[in-house]
This record gives C-alpha cells, sequence and structure tokens, in this order.
C-alpha cells in the first residue's frame, strides 16, 4: 500500500511535464452557476468523501489522488470542446397542466397547453415524452400515489388519441412527492394537482 | 381477421420491450457512429433506444449525442469508446445509479437527476480514475 502510494507519488510530476493523459474539463452550470464539482472517488485513495473537484472552467488531469484543478477561463476551450457542448442534445422542456380536485378533469386553460406541447414535439428529432402525474396533500398518500398514475394515464390516453405515438410516452405517479407549492399535508392546492409533461 | 391479428402482434410488440428496459435515446449522430450491444453493431439513427451495457463507438469525425430517461445528457466526440455499464432509474422516487466508462477519446456530459439522488450515484470512470459526479456540465478526455 505504502508503496503503491509512493510510486504515484514520484510519477505525478511527470504527468504534469506534459504526458497528455485523461483529464476532466469542469463547466458552468447551464443557469451560469457554478455549483458543478465531481471527485475522485478511487477506493484506493482511502478518503470516503472523495478528492473534491470544484470550480468553472477548470481543467484536471485525472491521475492519482489529489487533483489540482486549474483555471482556463471561459475562452480557454478549445474548438474540439466547443463543439462537443455544442453537440449536447437541448435540456428537456417542461408542460404543465392543472386538474380539478379529487378527478382526473383537466382544470379551466389547461387544455391549451397541449397545443403548445404538440408544436415543442415535432421540433425536436427523436423526441420522447414523460408524462409524470402528481397530487395535493388531501387524503392517504397511496390513494393519491394511485390517483397520480391516473392522472398520468388520462393524459397519455388523449395524447394517443390526438396522433401522438404510444411508444415514445411513459406515464408515472408520483403522488403527494415534490410539491410544487409546498404545503402542511390535508391542504387543497390546485398548483400542486397537476400533470407535468417532460420533452427530451 | 387478419387486421385483429396484426393489431395482436402490434400490441405484442409494444410490450415487448417494458418502459424500465428503455434508459435513453439517440437525439443526434454523425459520421463514423454506432451501438455496440451484446456483440452486435446497431446504426444510431435518431430515436434509436438504449439499454444498460451499450457501448457507443465513434470514428473520425463521429458523433452521437444522447438524452437519458433521468434527463442525464451526453454528447460523444469522435475516435470514442464510451460503455454505459449501469444505469438503473426508478421513475417514481428520482432516483437510481449510473455508471459510465471513458475508455477513450472525448465525453461531453450534463448531469441528470441521478447525480442529485444521492452523493456519488452517477460514476465515470476513466482508465486512471474514478469519479463521483456531483453537478452538472464536464467534459472528459481520453487521448489515445
Amino acid at each position: 500500500m505504502m508503496r503503491a502510494g509512493g510510486l504515484l507519488f514520484a510519477l505525478a510530476p511527470l504527468a504534469l511535464a506534459g504526458c497528455a493523459g485523461p483529464s476532466l474539463l469542469l463547466l458552468d452550470n447551464e443557469d451560469g452557476s457554478s455549483e458543478g464539482a465531481l471527485a475522485v472517488i478511487d477506493e484506493k485513495c482511502g478518503n470516503p468523501e472523495g478528492s473534491t473537484i470544484a470550480g468553472s472552467f477548470t481543467r484536471t488531469r485525472l491521475a492519482g489522488c489529489t487533483p489540482r484543478p486549474k483555471g482556463v477561463g471561459e475562452d480557454g476551450l478549445k474548438p474540439d470542446e466547443r463543439s462537443l457542448i455544442g453537440a449536447l442534445p437541448p435540456p428537456p422542456a417542461r408542460f404543465i397542466m392543472y386538474f380539478v380536485q379529487d378527478t382526473t378533469v383537466l382544470a379551466p386553460g389547461s387544455e391549451g397547453m397541449i397545443e403548445a406541447l404538440d408544436r415543442h414535439f415535432k421540433s425536436r428529432p427523436g423526441a420522447e415524452l414523460e408524462i409524470i402525474g402528481y397530487t395535493d396533500t388531501v387524503g392517504k398518500a397511496d390513494y393519491n400515489l394511485a390517483l397520480s398514475q391516473k392522472r398520468a394515464d388520462e393524459i397519455r390516453g388523449r395524447l394517443i388519441e390526438l396522433g401522438f405515438p404510444p411508444e415514445v410516452m411513459t406515464a408515472t405517479g408520483r403522488g403527494e412527492r415534490e410539491l410544487r407549492f409546498p404545503t402542511p399535508d390535508e391542504t387543497e392546492n390546485g398548483g400542486n394537482r397537476r400533470v407535468e409533461i417532460i420533452v427530451r | 381477421m387478419k387486421r385483429a391479428l396484426l393489431v395482436t402482434l402490434s400490441l405484442l410488440a409494444m410490450t415487448a420491450q417494458p418502459a424500465w428496459a428503455d434508459i435513453g435515446r439517440v437525439k443526434k449522430s454523425a459520421g463514423i457512429a454506432s451501438i455496440e450491444r451484446k456483440g452486435a453493431k446497431i446504426n444510431p439513427a435518431i430515436g434509436t433506444t438504449l439499454l444498460p451495457g451499450d457501448v457507443l463507438v465513434t470514428g473520425q469525425g463521429g458523433q452521437i449525442a444522447i438524452t437519458f430517461a433521468d434527463n442525464t445528457r451526453f454528447s460523444v466526440g469522435p475516435n470514442s469508446r464510451v460503455a454505459v455499464d449501469k444505469f438503473d432509474f426508478d421513475r417514481t422516487t428520482r432516483s437510481g445509479e449510473f455508471e459510465t466508462r471513458v475508455e477513450r477519446g472525448s465525453l461531453g456530459v450534463v448531469s441528470g437527476q441521478i447525480a442529485k439522488s444521492r452523493r456519488d450515484a452517477m460514476k465515470v470512470r476513466t482508465p486512471t480514475s474514478l469519479l463521483g459526479v456531483r453537478g452538472t456540465r464536464f467534459i472528459i478526455n481520453v487521448p489515445q
């Protein structure tokens, strides 16, 4: 163990001297924030927390247990790195439809969302739809899980009727999880009774 | 009669691949590019579904872009070999495990919900290290 550590230490200066090995380029988040991070978590490094690599626009050689990120700046990306980022698929889009309490009936105004969804779906190559149902906190969790699944299934059925291909759609119920508007239990809330449609 | 049979067959085809098996889809591909699955080579046409264990392979000028079920996005650069060793995602709890191996070439990543679900739920392996992904946008380079 000690021996291996010593060897790594001896090789580290060589790697830094420019023999091109694996490297990580950490960028900013898409919203421009810089909370991104990775960590070297090799078991042989004996650090259960991992050695964190943080900081936007930093380059880090991936060798050894102690990463040393170096700032490259926003303009420090190589052309092939720019095109790699440019080739990423677009971020998923989200459409939300609301429901009348304890039903799978759409709330007034939510119907119009389908047209926008349809337009967006057609503009995305290889698009797929994830339909996720939610409820507010009125009623038992089990009941709401089932209700949220029914809401998702209802929307999936309607979209199939409108000609969306069934094989690109999934419908999942999430019940009272991830409230859009955090409320105490047993609280009626129209903003939480919803189906979110994620277009990827 | 024939029509009924056809309908039955297409219903069977629909259920033959359960939703959980489908972990992502190809959104774009160009140049020399393929997906290796159990020794077979698959053309990564737009909309092709991915399975755990698939290896994304590109040659000169090749490129593959993928969006996964947890909203993670990949962009594989030219002359690359990237293995999706493990992808488990529970659509209800939005948690899971995701392990990718960059054997050579380049991979651009925007991490998704698996990386958010638990510390180091998403891992990326290179020939020299094992990384835990804590968010969100990065590039791994493994020169040949």
